[in-house]
């Protein structure tokens, strides 16, 4: 494939029809958790799309320069720490120097260590291009695309969804639907709603 | 243990050098461990590989040798095996990977030296959907692609007319497309290959003459 | 509170079953359970990886300094869950193919942190392997339920064996995303169901109050605080 009709089927694949949170099932945990209000939702989005591009620029050129291809199996340990180091030194560098993104995002960072979207986009980078198909020049292209269009897919869901869960709070529900099962049905109708995507920039 | 703690609590300027030290004794332990575990797991995996894909290439083409080669075609490298039999070239086997519906699935496509389809075999399905695009890897499926040559198109179930369309599997367009498209690709890249060997056949001949 | 050896090991299967009480750990029971055979595959992989991690970070715990506790936690943990992804890899690669991300994301599945920090990091080393034992037991009962409903109402089969499927047209959405959530929450409202007949409380917090990172984060400028504010 091209590069540009691959970049654009890689962005068409995170935002609609590879969803992060909907179709992947990864992130679920901020998705259920920080999805109350549309504000809320939309800056843990942003720290989480900001954290997958580090965090996807760090972790490529480790996996391709130094794991590939006798290290392989150290990458779940290798990337994790990386993330987890990233993750601290994002929240150390945002408070001392850019205080105004650091009281709007900070709050979200510690829970980002262990959002398995970010691991789990790490991880994908690696398995959904194949190393010996494209020099690595190409390949930290798509990885970081990847990386910036799945966080942006994060956002969409999220933001969605948080706009759907301002209203179910006033709703009649019975008893033992309240909270997290009406939630989940919620995400099922919002889920299958992504579902009509399937088959664009195929 | 509690008095290594205190005496490292004495000395302030060393109260980061203990976490370090710990951290350090525990990343030095895990990848011992791993790499033991890999060194015990490694050749199992590779083997298990190499005689699965081995497998499918002789359900594909039967031959003594299968060359592994690679070709570049706009812009991007494939690796494919040239099936030999008494020394003379069968065919081609080509591992393509292709956009499915839920990720990507794996296509091995066997084509004949005249550049017509010898077989199909979907080697990786697991992130389609079990029942519908899954069964894109069925024989009723893949048999189909049996001596076509050409561009091909998927069209609905049931409604295949004529040499150039194959019946998708019923409400798995997308995953039917999918594996028609990556026979496509195997196709183009088989002309390419024949074109070449035809012209270097030529020019060898030319200079004998 | 001193709780009895029986008493930990069953409060992971029901009291406080991990992912329907304690809702942790929902990304995979979400992805993989589309087959029953698969909800087995992972409840028993995060099982070893959970009784191993509590076992050793129960050894450890005196040891590790509080400044690295969730980094030094982390790395034990992905040290366990690769191993177990290698022999997977070498013995079971069927089951490998079948989870495939999922299986080395449980490095970041929150019932093994959540469990190393409540749990494993203030009790000794028996008591920490039990609630290991009982939690990862708790989880792939809930796994293995969540895909044997998914794949009969999807595909009409049981752990792959035909049930209703060449009867029925099985109903396919049960195996799609949707299905997932779906069927989740209907677990859930069940569980809250007969939670509420039995006096118990019934689930009411979710994703970020159940984060093991919350310590950290509170650490961090009273985070999950303002989070819950927000919301």
């Amino acid at each position: 494939m091209k590069t540009t009709t691959m970049i654009v089927s890689i962005i068409l694949a995170g935002l609609l029809t590879n969803n992060m949170v909907l179709s992947k099932f990864l992130g679920i945990c901020p998705f259920l958790g920080v999805s109350k209000k549309v504000n809320t939702a939309f800056s843990m989005s942003i720290a989480v799309t900001l954290v997958m591009i580090i965090a996807t620029a760090v972790t490529y050129p480790i996996f391709y320069f130094l794991l590939r291809p006798d290290f392989e199996y150290l990458e779940t340990v290798v990337f994790i720490l990386v993330i987890a180091a990233i993750v601290q030194f994002i929240e150390i560098f945002l408070k001392k120097y850019i205080k105004p993104i650091y009281n709007a995002l900070g709050i979200y960072l510690p829970l980002i260590t262990t959002n398995c979207a970010v691991l789990g986009i790490t991880m994908l980078n690696v398995t959904d291009f194949d190393v010996n198909a494209y020099s690595f020049g190409k390949l930290y292209l798509f990885s970081l695309t990847n990386a910036l269009s799945a966080g942006l897919g994060f956002m969409l869901a999220m933001v969605l969804f948080a706009g759907i869960r301002q209203r179910l709070e006033t709703a009649d529900v019975p008893e033992f639907m309240k909270g997290l099962p009406i939630t989940l049905v919620a995400a099922a109708l919002c889920s299958l709603s992504f579902l009509g995507f399937a088959g664009i920039g195929g | 243990m509690s008095k290594i703690k205190e005496f490292f609590k004495k000395f302030k300027a060393l109260a980061i050098v203990y976490p370090t030290v710990i951290m350090f004794l525990i990343c030095l332990v895990i990848t011992a461990a791993l790499s033991g575990t890999n060194a015990i797991t490694n050749k199992r995996i590779e083997k298990l590989n190499a005689k699965k894909e081995k497998a499918a290439q002789s359900r594909l083409i039967s031959a003594d040798e299968y060359k592994s080669e690679t070709i570049e075609y706009e812009g991007v490298r494939y690796e494919y095996s040239q099936a030999i039999k008494d020394g003379e070239t069968q065919g081609y086997i080509f591992k393509i990977d292709e956009k499915g519906y839920g990720g990507t699935i794996t296509a091995m496509v066997a084509v004949n030296t005249d550049g017509s389809i010898k077989a199909l075999e979907m080697i990786d399905v697991s992130n389609e959907t079990p029942g519908l695009g899954q069964n894109t890897a069925e024989k009723g499926f893949t048999d189909q692609f049996k001596d076509k040559s050409g561009e091909l198109t998927a069209v609905k179930n049931g409604t295949a007319t004529g040499d150039t369309q194959i019946d998708a599997v019923a409400s798995a367009t997308i995953s039917s497309r999918a594996a028609v498209k990556a026979v496509n690709k195997a196709t183009t890249l088989a002309n390419e290959i024949i074109k070449e060997t035809d012209t270097t056949a030529d020019s060898a001949s030319a200079d004998k003459e | 509170m001193k709780q009895s050896k029986w008493n930990v090991f069953t409060n992971g299967l029901l009291r406080e079953n991990p992912t329907l009480r304690l809702v942790l750990g929902t990304c995979p029971t979400l992805a993989v359970t589309t087959a029953a055979k698969n909800g087995v595959g992972m409840g028993i992989a995060a099982t070893i990886v959970l009784v191993c991690s509590n076992a050793v970070i129960s050894l450890l715990r005196n040891v590790i300094p509080e400044k690295v506790r969730i980094p030094a936690f982390i790395t034990i943990i992905a040290g366990f869950v690769s191993v177990v992804q290698m022999l997977v890899k070498a013995f079971l690669p069927t089951i490998d193919t079948a989870l495939g991300i999922y299986l080395p994301l449980i490095v970041v599945n929150c019932i093994i942190l959540a469990r190393a920090e409540m749990f494993a990091s203030k009790n000794s080393f028996v008591p920490s392997v039990l609630d290991g034992l009982g939690m990862g037991i708790g989880f792939t009962a809930v796994l293995t339920l969540m895909g044997a409903i998914r794949e009969f109402l999807g595909a009409g089969t049981l752990f792959s064996l035909p049930i209703t499927a060449k009867v029925i047209d099985p109903m396919i959405i049960f195996l799609l995303p949707p299905g997932g959530f779906f069927v989740f929450g209907m677990l859930v409202a069940a569980s809250n169901a007969i939670a509420k007949r039995r006096g118990k409380p019934i689930v009411e917090k979710m994703g970020c109050e159940n984060c093991p990172a919350k310590d950290s984060c509170e650490n961090a400028g009273n985070g999950c605080d303002e989070a819950k504010e927000a919301e």
